[in-house]
């Protein structure tokens, strides 16, 4: 990550306080770490059954960007975390502007309050991290990669961010942003949420989403970008072969009945007007040159 | 899966599909590897990107397989990532390790798909269909 510019200040490991790892100081507990060096990200790689533990931590701990990419993380732990940030959302939302929170709690996701002064990002589980060409890195890319540029992409599966970020960089066409939001089957900030960021992203004047089967993110990315978006989107979704009912390696991706499958991510997302590319190799022709 | 997309779209049909995971280690690859051999019958692609696990890490757990498992279809192997360099040298090795290693190292996914294609070809050639 250093090799990126991130400044990686300090590491937490219960039970390890007061050593020194790679030149940094080990600290007890997240919070301790966060006063003493006044980290405001952080990256979680503890084991699956851990992730929910450290992620409350985290956020107890104030931070407001916390990675995550550890996978197979379980649902129920998930669904904890995920209610844990809506509440710190809101008491933070709460404590900046006192009577301005009407509308907040409970509102459909894509459709919140963004970028609150206060606001928690929570990227993951099974997240490659988030990574700024030549600014900073959270997480785990091959940082060669990528180049600095104009395109956000935006992810599920990690390897298939750095597939379309390397041909990216082939085609001569450099990144402003790389996240992957995870393949977990429930994951913390969703695509709907990263898009809103990229649309007030200077920096981001087109973006790439590389969507998979399950859930329903690419459906609420659609959504959104029928409402608001106002940036040029690609997409690519794969698993249009994979058969209903099986888990595809991801713990997200797997065709429920009769939702979640591939051609109706890409429906969604032609309806909203995004340009879907049928192979890996039709992106870079797809985005608009400039 | 992409890959898996792939090879449909080129008319072959995949036996199976695993994923290592992230972070696996030469064991894991191993395992995997016995896995998807279990039921291949024409050839073992194997495409990664790696990241938090090294391709030479990937690599030693070919090697390792090719020692205890000795696959009796042809590996397509693409690797792109951390230490992609040193995999590669370490795989350059194999054939004199093992004198029947069938290994096929391509640069990206299409061409590691192209060249399943080709071996596919090949077969239903030799099958006189």
């Amino acid at each position: 990550m250093r090799t990126h510019g991130t400044r990686v200040v300090g590491a937490v490991t219960f039970g390890q306080g007061g050593t020194w790892c790679a030149g940094v100081p080990v600290f007890d507990t997240v919070k301790e770490a966060v006063h003493a060096t006044d980290a405001n990200a952080s990256l979680v790689c503890v084991p699956a059954s851990e992730v929910m533990e450290a992620l409350l931590e985290a956020v107890d701990a104030g931070l407001r960007v916390i990675v995550c990419v550890t996978s197979h993380v379980p649902a129920r732990d998930m669904v904890r975390v995920n209610a844990y940030l809506l509440n710190a959302r809101n008491v933070a939302y709460a404590e900046d502007s006192p009577g301005a929170q009407t509308g907040v709690p409970g509102a459909p996701r894509g459709t919140r309050s963004y970028g609150e002064r206060k606001q928690v990002y929570l990227i993951g589980p099974g997240s490659p991290g988030v990574f700024s060409p030549g600014k900073c890195i959270v997480g785990a890319m091959p940082g060669h990669v990528a180049k600095p540029g104009s395109i956000g992409v935006l992810s599920r599966s990690g390897s298939l961010a750095y597939e379309v970020t390397w041909l990216l960089t082939r085609s001569g066409i450099g990144q402003s942003t790389i996240l992957g939001i995870g393949d977990g089957l429930i994951v913390g900030t969703g695509f709907a949420e990263v898009l809103a960021m990229f649309e007030d992203d200077p920096s981001t004047e087109q973006i790439v989403i590389v969507g998979e089967i399950g859930g329903q993110e690419e459906e609420m990315a659609a959504a959104f970008i029928a409402d608001r978006l106002t940036k040029p989107v690609v997409a690519f979704i794969v698993g249009q072969t994979a058969p209903p009912g099986r888990r595809m390696g991801h713990q997200g991706a797997v065709i429920e009945g009769y939702e979640g499958t591939a051609q109706l991510k890409i429906d969604a997302l032609e309806k909203a007007g995004v340009r879907v590319a049928r192979t890996l190799d039709e992106i870079p022709r797809l985005l608009e040159r400039g | 899966m992409a890959t898996t997309d792939l090879l449909r779209s080129q008319g072959i049909k995949p036996a199976n599909l695993v994923d290592i995971g992230k972070g696996a280690k030469a064991r894991r690859v191993v395992k995997g590897l016995e896995l998807a051999l279990s039921n291949s019958n024409l050839a073992l692609l194997l495409n990664l990107f790696c990241s938090v696990t090294h391709c030479d890490e990937i690599a030693r757990g070919i090697l390792a397989a090719y020692g205890e498992l000795s696959p009796d279809v042809p590996l397509v192997v693409r690797l792109e990532g951390e230490n992609v360099q040193a995999a590669h040298e370490l795989l350059a090795g194999v054939s004199e390790q093992h004198g029947h290693a069938d290994l096929h190292l391509v640069e990206s996914l299409g061409d590691a798909v192209r060249q399943v294609a080709t071996l596919w070809r090949g077969d239903r050639g030799g099958r006189g269909r």
